[in-house]
């Protein structure tokens, strides 16, 4: 039991931090593009060079850019909570509390994929049956979304941006399993070398300065 | 059960689930719970088109850009020339380097528009200094975080970024009403040192600098002190608006520290924007979160009731203004100064403005500077914890010394309550707003 | 009540929009015997853009939604044909032309390409477009040469600036104020009543009354919530949208009366381009038209100047009578 679950694990491990290598240079770079977009713009305005194109830049890289950083930073508990209950917790409990947490956020990330998944005009069976049977959902009441409406200027589809939608789900769903192997795995043996969390980007931080 | 999402929610908060995903699953436990009646099941289709476009504007670009500026300017050595400036300036009184913390935290306040960032970088140099020089490690940690909240009052500002976004304000008024109450919270600070240095005798931190030493040391930070310079003027003359003048700080320190003072090496750059990509990601999937959430509240008639409420209680403005600060400083202390704007803003926003016809930009700064100093009371004080972590010192310690401090505040946020001109008159006199 | 209609728009409830609603909202109630509800949700509280909410109308979680030209042409990209400059000489002609055949052929060609949505009517939101500038008065389109304008992202509003040898300057509209103060932008392109309601006037001293476009409010119905109506219903719905078009038709055009007295008593000065002026600000419009007829065709345009035409006609033949 505790070998499979080694073996799962090390796996999703693996998927995981290879997404994590994909998405981080994609993060930093967007952060340039969109400096080098603001100096354009105004330097453009100044020189007379018009680039209306640059607003639209902004309004499709402000959430991309969320959605790309949002797998790993859940991944790695960068997202801010209230942390006084579960600090009052200790040991077992306070692993079963997590995996709980972790359980009620799979059904979040896989509504979330359903759903971004029809805002791309697909309709994804195993979610909809799923969800459907165990919260009574009716989601096959929603239809994919097909009209295709374009962002101006630019010209590109809306739907080609909400891509990075169910792919951030997909991301955040991968994480959110091995997050939960990991803790099923220390309530049955609290001693394993992998029951420790993943690393926080603060520590990552201090491990590269040491 | 119309308030749902708030217990939802608040449950959720407290069970330790981070608050990016208690607000996105109460919004759906509300639209699930009440299907047929005010909802159908496309509605959460709703909540995502909320998450998507609460992400999805212009002005939103300044809060990445502004974070990129702190970052770059915390990696590139440019704190410690500002406190070494301080230190010419102000070390020689009486509980110097508590002067020099809060005048560091001032001159810091005009290049970054965080307090997280103005603890950690401020804190990390000047409380172990402090604690050499004889003061508590506790007394150091409370001054360095009760004067960092002036970090986003005095702009920029990435609290009042947020706001005018979500309230359609214009971002230059918030900026311009900051200045004068960032400075009072700033003098009020120094003035509790000098009465604290007195009774406990605190000690001196050096010589008075000589004058070529104080130019000396103010040539070092000429550069980085030019920013709010170069985004005052940039804004005033029309070179480019309050959003893209985030753009500019953030290139404006990348050059600075990259070319001029050579402190950024090129290799550390994709770090240093990584570091600035992951924060920024992290609080716009709250903005896009916290607009779900503000919308299921809007559809099941959430402001209504609390303004039905408010009013049902007294209708003297300055009675409900006084109501409200405590409502918003209750709230600093358990939410986060983001989210809590994000949360509140809308709602209460409809009751002040729109049913009392207080100013916008008066209402504003009320808003923003309650939940900043909330950032620095307990339980839930951002800024609290990180200079709890980098003092090593319990936070309840650290609260008790700094309940002078948060009485200064409390006194200036209803000094700027009650006397108008202290924010409006900036913006004003600059045109800005009416 | 069956069956609940909602209509959002970005407008405030101060805007006319606002009104037409009130007066559909209160037709349909009480026609239908309160089995029709219909919940108003303005200034941008059922979603908060033009794309989010025209995705809101296609996926049928919004019933009821009122496109500008410029918000249309993000699912729609022909219909910019309605924003071509100079297109529309007056109101007159323009309220003919919106309830005539073309109307129709809009609806038509909508329900054919995209399918979703039905357009019930057309109405007026705010008047003209008019170019309203800080500090230079222009009179002829050499004026705006150089001119940094303050343009909506849309493809036909950036273009004609260009034609026009401005410089189109996309501002978020909090900022527009600041922008207009500080200097970034030296004018904007908004009809009178937005001018005012946004204290524009402050900074905003001339405005040119050469009315490049009719700032058209196309409201438009989900499909599906049209079709799953009874008959006796949708001709009642249909009916409320004539009384919300004839309200909100009128109200522009009052509150244009105060609100170009305000922003006359605030210093500003109003010019009427004459006839050779409008014809030189046509004539520097063409590369728009030109612009759109490589992109689109000539189908919309021939079909628009036919509408205008057979209207100017009738509008003519009706005075005749009237005067003979
Ligand atoms: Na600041
Ligand atoms: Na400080």
């Amino acid at each position: 039991m505790t070998s499979l679950l080694l073996l799962v694990i090390s796996g999703l491990r693996r998927v995981n931090r290879a997404a994590e290598e994909v998405l981080k240079p994609i993060a930093w770079i967007g952060i340039a593009i969109m400096l080098i977009t603001v100096v354009l713009s105004v330097f453009g305005r100044k020189t007379g060079i018009s680039m209306p194109w640059t607003e639209k830049a902004f309004i499709v890289m402000l959430p991309v850019s969320a959605f790309v950083i949002a797998p790993i930073a859940y991944r790695r508990a960068a997202n801010v909570s209230l942390d006084f209950f579960h600090d009052m917790l200790g040991g077992r409990i306070a692993r079963l509390h997590l995996l709980v947490i972790h359980l009620i956020l799979m059904l979040l990330f896989l509504i979330g994929l359903d759903l971004t998944l029809r805002k791309v005009g697909i309709r994804f069976m195993p979610t909809e049956i799923f969800l459907d049977w165990l919260l009574g959902l009716d989601l096959a009441s929603i239809r994919p979304f097909k009209a295709r409406v374009m962002i101006p200027v630019i010209n590109i589809p809306w739907r080609a941006v909400y891509i990075s939608m169910p792919i951030c789900m997909t991301l955040l769903l991968l994480a959110n399993i091995e997050l939960i192997f990991r803790y099923i795995l220390g309530l049955i043996d609290p001693f394993n070398e992998q029951v420790k969390p993943v690393r926080s980007f603060e520590e990552v931080e201090a491990n590269r300065a040491e | 059960m119309p308030m749902a999402f708030l217990w939802t929610f608040l449950l959720l908060l407290a069970v330790s689930v981070p608050v990016v995903f208690g607000l996105l699953i109460a919004s759906g436990v509300t639209v699930v719970n009440d299907l047929g009646n005010d909802f159908k099941p496309r509605d959460l289709n709703s909540l995502l088109s909320q998450l998507f476009s609460g992400m999805s504007s212009v002005p939103l670009m300044a809060l990445p850009m502004f974070i990129l500026a702190g970052e770059i300017m915390n990696t590139g050595g440019i704190t410690a020339r500002l406190v070494h400036f301080s230190q010419t300036l102000i070390g020689h009184v009486r509980g110097g380097l508590a002067h020099v913390n809060i005048l560091s935290s001032i001159l810091f306040a005009g290049l970054s528009g965080s307090a997280v960032a103005d603890t950690s970088a401020l804190g990390s140099m000047l409380i172990p200094a402090m604690e050499k020089n004889g003061y508590s490690r506790q007394f150091a940690a409370a001054v360095t975080a009760a004067s960092s909240v002036i970090g986003p009052i005095i702009p920029p500002s990435g609290i009042m970024i947020i706001y005018a976004f979500i309230m359609g304000v214009s971002p230059a008024a918030l900026f311009a009403a900051g200045l004068i109450p960032g400075l009072m919270i700033g003098g009020g600070l120094m003035a509790v040192t000098y009465f604290l240095a007195i009774k406990h005798d605190f000690p001196v931190a050096n010589e008075r600098a000589p004058a070529r030493e104080v130019a000396r040391a103010a040539g070092a930070s000429f550069w980085p002190l030019l920013t709010p310079v170069i985004l005052l003027g940039g804004i005033l003359s029309g070179w480019f608006t309050p959003t893209e003048a985030a753009g500019v700080a953030a290139f404006y320190a990348f050059f600075v520290a990259l070319v001029v003072l050579r402190t950024l090496k090129l290799r550390e750059v994709p770090r240093v924007f990584l570091r600035a990509a992951v924060a920024s990601g992290i609080i716009l999937l709250l903005i896009g979160a916290s607009k779900s959430f503000s919308w299921v509240a809007d559809q099941v008639g959430a402001a209504q009731m609390l303004s039905d409420f408010l009013l049902s209680l007294t209708e003297n403005p300055l009675l409900l203004l006084f109501l409200c600060n405590i409502m918003l400083f209750i709230v600093g202390m358990f939410l986060d100064a983001g989210p809590a704007i994000l949360i509140l803003g809308p709602i209460l926003g409809s009751v002040f403005v729109t049913d009392l016809g207080l100013d916008p930009v008066h209402f504003a700064i009320i808003m923003c500077v309650n939940v900043t100093v909330g950032l620095a009371t307990p339980p839930m004080g951002l800024v609290l914890f990180v200079a709890s972590s980098v003092a090593k010192v319990r936070v309840e310690l650290i609260v008790k010394s700094m309940l002078p401090f948060l009485a200064v505040e409390v006194l200036v946020i209803l000094l700027i309550t009650y006397v108008e001109d202290l924010t409006l008159f900036l913006p004003r006199a600059l045109g800005l707003i009416q | 009540a069956d069956t609940t209609l909602k209509i959002a728009f970005l407008g405030s409830p101060d805007d006319e929009d606002y009104d037409g609603s009130l007066v559909l909202k209160n037709y349909v109630e009480s026609a239908s015997n309160g089995a029709i509800e219909v919940e108003i949700f303005p200034s941008g509280r059922f979603c908060s853009n033009a794309d989010e909410c025209s995705e809101a109308l296609l996926d049928g979680r919004l019933e009821i939604y009122i496109t500008t030209n410029g918000g249309l042409a993000g699912w729609y990209p022909p219909a910019q044909f309605l924003d071509l400059p100079y297109l529309l000489p007056n109101d007159r002609v323009a309220e003919c032309v919106f309830d005539g055949p073309l109307v129709s052929k809009i609806r038509a060609a909508v329900l054919q390409d995209v399918g979703a949505a039905r357009l019930m009517v057309v109405s007026n939101t705010g008047g003209w477009r008019n170019i309203a500038t800080t500090s230079k008065q222009v009179k002829t389109p050499d004026d705006v040469d150089g001119l940094k304008l303050r343009t909506i992202g849309a493809d036909i509003q950036i273009e004609l600036v260009k034609s026009l040898g401005g410089n189109p300057t996309p501002i978020a509209w909090p900022e527009v104020y600041t922008s207009l103060g500080t200097g970034v932008v030296e004018g904007t392109k908004n009809g009178i009543t937005d001018i005012v309601n946004m204290k524009f006037q402050d900074h905003l001293k001339y405005i040119s009354l050469d009315g490049h476009a009719y700032m058209a409010a196309l409201w438009w119905m989900n499909e599906d919530a049209f079709q799953d109506l009874s008959p006796e219903h949708q001709r009642i719905v249909y009916d409320g949208f004539q009384f919300l078009k004839q309200t909100a038709r009128v109200l522009p055009m009052r509150k244009g009366v105060d609100a170009f007295e305000t922003f006359k008593e605030a210093g500003g000065t109003i010019y009427s381009p004459t006839a050779e002026e409008k014809a030189a600000f046509q004539k520097a419009a063409q590369p728009v038209w030109d612009w759109y007829a490589k992109n689109f065709g000539n189908e919309w345009i021939n079909a628009a100047q036919t509408a205008v035409n057979d209207c100017e006609a009738k509008l003519t033949a009706e005075f005749e009578e009237a005067a003979k």
